[in-house]
């Protein structure tokens, strides 16, 4: 027998399927993941940031009305050493040497931010990534550190401002200043002295004084200091905040993937970054820079895992219906660019709902023509965008052309395929695997043969009816049931390419809410208005914020906190990043493992 | 005997060239009055299984013919041997994917606790033990010299943030990770050192002051201040390392002491390298630094529905595949290194191919995503399809393919069996080649695998050999036991290796009739 057994894709979570049919196991238990473990703690007072023994509350949290049950505690992590990312890396040494010398080193080592590196979730997500310094990743840092020295010594007086003939006072004070930011926080003394001895044995090498500071300048930019972030705290054994410094760093690379600017230095050597109402304000300031929005603006774009777009096939000869005109003509691109542009506008001057629910799109004359919208003025040319309002079978995020087209076959979309993305990047519920027993794929494969010619919706009731299938389908099916609407490359339908009519009214799935929905548009309201949606995202930013990913869940303890301070609030998502870096979660570790 | 010649050169010392030179040396010194070359070992590895029909040789152990997919190895029968019937089915990765845990049985031959939370599918499978490079690397004398290992990929693109799949060798050193599976939980892997993608990395790493000059004064001067003064950075991170080591909770200690450890292998070569006086080196060919623009591709690409592309890969995956080999191939001319990985793509291969599937003549298609179009293992395994419909043309594409890569593997390999060492022995003959595959078929099956192992005449190894154990399945451990024989130079390499080793013993034994000691 031959058969497409299983045609995968991925969005966030596991086993995503996209296949003209596609069937996911059967008995599956595909349900929020409920189940984080995180660390139990033994007691500690919510909301306090205090360095007792163990931190963050356990099992539940204030709530209006009393307590409310949760999983974990509010602090998630112990004391630990976080590795910068390589973009990390990137943006630390654009803030110490030029933007010529930046550049070559994104260039040369493919760490800047248009790098594909730079774009995972959370950020050492990518497989050439790791938590670790190991030897591969070594000697990249090593040949980007003595790459940093050689740039030294060939620029001087323009990265020294030592002069061509440095004395060795203004080059040691160059050695120690330009540490100092490079540690993002003042040196011990012992740290000097170790420093000042590289410079002084490169020197008894070569008696001269460039090269001592190359060699100074290659051993900072390969010393731990630069290429981690402590999360110590005072005492790495000890439960407790993270020091000031510690938090000013963990902060600005949250928000910015680059290291803290001087006003969060200030305020680590002034000791007021120890309190929400201190830390507060940074995030609000750091919020309304064009690098914070545009860092946060790329996290959402991999979330959704939109950088698919650019290489995701679509087959456009496919769409043709018999003319020479091919419909997806310049709407990748533009696609591409009006998902940048919706999260520019949305996600600073809505609430955060407005990601599922806004009305607004930016359209150029290709887009505004694929969308059936009528600009009073059209843009001059199609790099031109303009902010419009979207016709009643659209809304937010879900029916853009570059969402649909990235979650869909080249040809025909996918019901199953979309339906456990939402689930997975909307709901944080944990998608099933595709199955492997022979028993059911021989099962699915008969069940092909027999819907061969049936419409999408009887393949969702056969589906979402049948055993073994009916186990995990009821689940999902129905979210990519109600987007049957839009064809693979997202143009709105009513009809299917059998001229049956298509019908998009679904029962929601319990995870989101479980009412009905006449289409997509009032899925999306209801889906944003569940409180799993927040949950969601507040979970999975808080995973982002903490790099390397705690087992957090939307009902973790500190998930939750996240989400009912942001549901206490304007719900927008500056508030729920304000929220995660007031948090136990970011500002406090659990006591670390005795050596 | 061959009798050696001592070519000097000087060179500026940077990473690698030179100590491994210089450790060439000395060992070469040690060998000279009746030794053979040294011992090298690469492993190698080919995409997404076999199709047994199309692959088994007919004809005895022997005297057997090549298959149409082993075709591209005929002038180099005498140096493989080609073995089918090999299982992996009795390791453990829960959760893990075909491809994904696949990968690091075939190269650790050790079971694992389960699979990486990284965000893609779930099915990231992670490494129970040391891969058989660094095994080798660690517990076979004389193996590990200059930079100690290189590990090569040609092309990096997967199905979903996997990292297994495109990383053959795992670290002594284990972490502590967030699992996908088991879910919730924390699990050890074993740490993976994942491959350079760029042939101009690669060879900048290896020969980084690498300066053909005369031996002269001057040249040995410059050479030691650089030495000394890169020692002095070297020290120095040391030194940070371990003031961050004395205030870091216990759970962070291995993370130092990764970090630690590749500095220290550096610096430590430095530091004897000084202590020697000098930089001299032996006559080598120090390759041109190939193209910078040639590198690996990378992404994510979980496009199983997208088999298609627009354009093709085949011609830049040749040219990035056969740099790496050539980088290594120096460097083990050189002496800089005596172990080496070398990959062409991830068993989630998302290189194209164009011409190879008869349906459609002038398209080009993608390996892993093509290879799941169908999932029965009889398919795969069956008599070969004929005719140009689709599951014909999908068989077809499936053996072109593979035979792609045995052509190419095969240039590669007659580069090694045409290059000499310093001693002028077959670099070939004095390197053992296990070319390795992390699946059965594209079904998925653990087995039978296929394997085979290239070279290592000059250390015993019988080429020219076929096996099946198809009925009688040898475990893959086995081809690594063989290998070991001829490295170590002793029939019972169990008895060498030592116990805590984490490789899986149980029914394990060398292959019989595959080594015999080298007669002099």
């Amino acid at each position: 027998m031959k058969y497409r057994a299983n045609s995968r894709a991925t969005a966030l979570g596991s086993g995503v399927a996209i296949a003209g049919m596609v069937f996911v196991q059967a008995a599956c238990t595909a349900s929020v993941d409920a189940n984080g473990m995180g660390n139990p703690g033994t007691g500690g007072t919510s909301g306090s940031m205090g360095g007792s023994s163990a931190m963050g509350s356990t099992g539940s949290i204030p709530g209006g009305n009393g307590p409310i049950a949760c999983d974990g505690s509010t602090v998630t992590d112990s004391k630990r050493l976080v590795r910068l990312s390589f973009h990390q890396l990137s943006n630390t040494i654009h803030s110490l040497f030029d933007a010529t010398f930046g550049h070559k080193i994104d260039a040369d080592f493919e760490i800047g931010p248009e790098a594909a590196i730079a774009r995972t979730f959370p950020p050492l997500a990518s497989p050439r990534e790791q938590g670790i310094i190991n030897k591969p990743i070594w000697t990249t840092n090593d040949q980007i550190a003595a790459a940093a020295g050689a740039y030294t010594l060939a620029n001087l007086n323009a990265v020294t401002a030592c002069g061509a003939a440095p004395t060795d006072e203004c080059a040691q004070g160059f050695v120690k200043t330009f540490a100092e930011k490079a540690f993002r926080r003042p040196l011990t003394e012992a740290e000097v002295t170790s420093l000042l001895t590289v410079y002084t044995e490169v020197k008894t090498q070569y008696t001269t004084v460039p090269e001592a500071i190359q060699h100074s300048v290659y051993a900072i930019m390969q010393s731990p200091q630069v290429l981690y972030r402590t999360e110590f705290g005072a005492d790495a054994k000890v439960a407790g905040p993270l020091t000031p410094y510690e938090l000013a760093s963990e902060l600005s690379y949250f928000l910015t993937d680059a290291p803290p600017d001087p006003a969060l230095l200030e305020a680590a050597k002034a000791n007021q970054l120890s309190t929400p109402a201190q830390i507060a304000p940074h995030v609000d300031r750091i919020l309304a820079t064009p690098t914070a929005r545009k860092n946060l603006e790329g996290a959402m774009f991999s979330y959704f895992k939109l950088d698919n777009l650019a290489s995701v096939k679509i087959d456009d000869e496919g769409f043709t219906n018999g003319t020479a005109a091919k419909p997806y003509t310049g709407i990748r691109e533009s696609s591409y660019r009006e998902a940048e542009l919706f999260f520019e506008k949305t996600l600073w001057s809505t609430p955060l709902e407005g990601l599922l629910t806004s009305k607004k799109t930016s359209v150029n004359t290709t887009l505004a023509a694929f969308y059936g919208i009528t600009l009073a003025s059209p843009p001059a040319d199609e790099n031109t965008f303009v902010e419009v309002d979207l016709p009643a079978n659209r809304a937010g995020l879900l029916t853009q052309a570059g969402f649909l087209a990235s979650n869909s076959r080249p040809d025909v979309p996918s019901v199953v395929a979309r339906g456990l993305v939402i689930n997975a990047a909307l709901l944080c519920a944990t998608n099933p695997p595709f199955p492997t027993d022979q028993a059911t794929l021989d099962k699915i494969a008969a069940a092909k043969t027999q819907l061969a010619d049936a419409s999408e919706r009887a393949h969702y009731e056969y589906r979402t009816s049948t055993p073994p299938c009916l186990g995990c389908h009821l689940n999902f099916d129905a979210y990519g049931l109600a987007l049957d609407t839009y064809d693979a490359i997202g143009r709105y339908r009513t009809m299917d390419p059998q001229g049956r009519p298509i019908d998009p009214s679904v029962k929601l799935p319990s995870t989101a809410g479980g009412g009905l929905a006449k289409d997509t548009v009032e899925m999306e309201s209801q889906i944003a208005a569940t409180p799993g949606f927040a949950s969601c995202v507040a979970k999975n930013m808080l995973n982002w914020a903490l790099v390397e990913g705690s087992q957090l869940t939307p009902a973790s303890c500190a998930a939750q906190k996240v989400a009912q301070g942001f549901s206490a609030g304007d719900k927008t998502f500056s508030t729920m990043l304000r929220e995660i870096a007031v948090s136990e979660a970011f500002t406090n570790r659990n006591a670390g493992a005795a050596q | 005997m061959k009798s050696y010649r001592f070519a000097r050169r000087s060179f500026l010392a940077g990473v690698g060239g030179a100590f491994g030179l210089t450790t060439m040396l000395d060992n070469l010194v040690a060998q000279a009055e009746g030794a053979g070359s040294p011992a090298r070992f690469m492993l190698s590895h080919f995409p997404i299984g076999t199709y047994r029909q199309s692959f088994l040789p007919t004809g005895s152990q022997t005297d057997f013919t090549l298959s149409p997919i082993l075709a591209p190895f005929q002038s180099l029968m005498s140096d493989m041997i080609v073995l089918y019937g090999l299982t992996d089915s009795h390791l453990r990765c829960p959760g893990g994917g075909g491809h994904e845990a696949g990968t690091p049985f075939t190269t650790t031959c050790a079971s694992a606790q389960g699979t990486r939370a990284n965000g893609g599918e779930g099915d990231d499978g992670t490494a129970g033990g040391p891969s058989f490079d660094q095994i080798f690397l660690k517990n076979v004398p004389g193996l590990k010299v200059g930079a100690g290992f290189m590990n090569t990929l040609a092309d990096a693109r997967v199905d979903s943030l996997e990292t297994s799949t495109q990383c053959l060798s795992y670290d002594y050193q284990t972490r502590s990770i967030k699992a996908a599976n088991p879910a919730n939980t924390n699990i050890v892997e074993h740490q993976p050192l994942l491959p350079e993608l760029s042939p101009s990395k690669a060879f900048a790493t290896l020969f980084t002051g690498f300066m053909p000059g005369g031996n002269t004064p001057a040249n040995n001067e410059a050479a030691l201040k650089a030495l000394r003064s890169r020692k002095s950075v070297l020290d120095y991170s040391l030194r940070e390392l371990e003031r961050v080591r004395t205030l870091a909770p216990g759970s962070e200690v291995a993370k130092i002491d990764a970090h630690a450890a590749a500095v220290r292998d550096v610096e430590m070569q430095l530091q004897d390298l000084i202590a020697k006086g000098g930089v001299s080196t032996m006559d080598c060919p120090v390759p041109v630094a190939p193209d910078a623009s040639l590198k690996g591709q990378t992404g994510s690409k979980f496009n199983y529905g997208n088999e298609s592309t627009s354009t093709s890969d085949e011609d830049a995956h040749e040219k990035i595949g056969k740099a790496h080999a050539a980088v290594l191939l120096a460097a083990f001319q050189c002496d800089i290194i005596r172990v080496a990985t070398f990959q062409w793509s991830p068993g989630t291969n998302h290189v194209s191919f164009k011409g190879l599937y008869p349906a459609t003549p002038n398209g080009s298609f993608m390996h892993h995503p093509m290879s799941h179009r169908v999932g029965d293992q009889g398919f795969f395994n069956g008599p070969p399809l004929t005719g140009n419909d689709a599951n014909a043309s999908l068989y077809k594409f499936l053996v072109a393919v593979n035979t792609w890569y045995n052509q190419k593997m095969a240039d590669v390999l007659t580069t090694f069996k045409n290059a000499k060492d310093a001693l002028g022995n077959s670099i070939l003959d004095y390197t053992v080649i296990p070319y390795v595959t992390e699946v059965g078929d594209p079904s998925h099956a653990r087995s039978p695998k296929a394997s085979m192992i290239f070279g290592g005449k000059g250390l015993g190894l019988k080429g020219g050999q076929f096996m099946n154990f198809q009925g009688n399945q040898r475990k893959q451990v086995d081809v690594y036991l063989t290998c070991a024989q001829a490295l170590l130079q002793n029939a019972d390499p169990l008895s060498v290796l030592p116990k805590d080793e984490k490789f899986d013993r149980s029914g394990a034994s060398p292959i019989n009739g595959l080594w015999a000691p080298p007669t002099t």
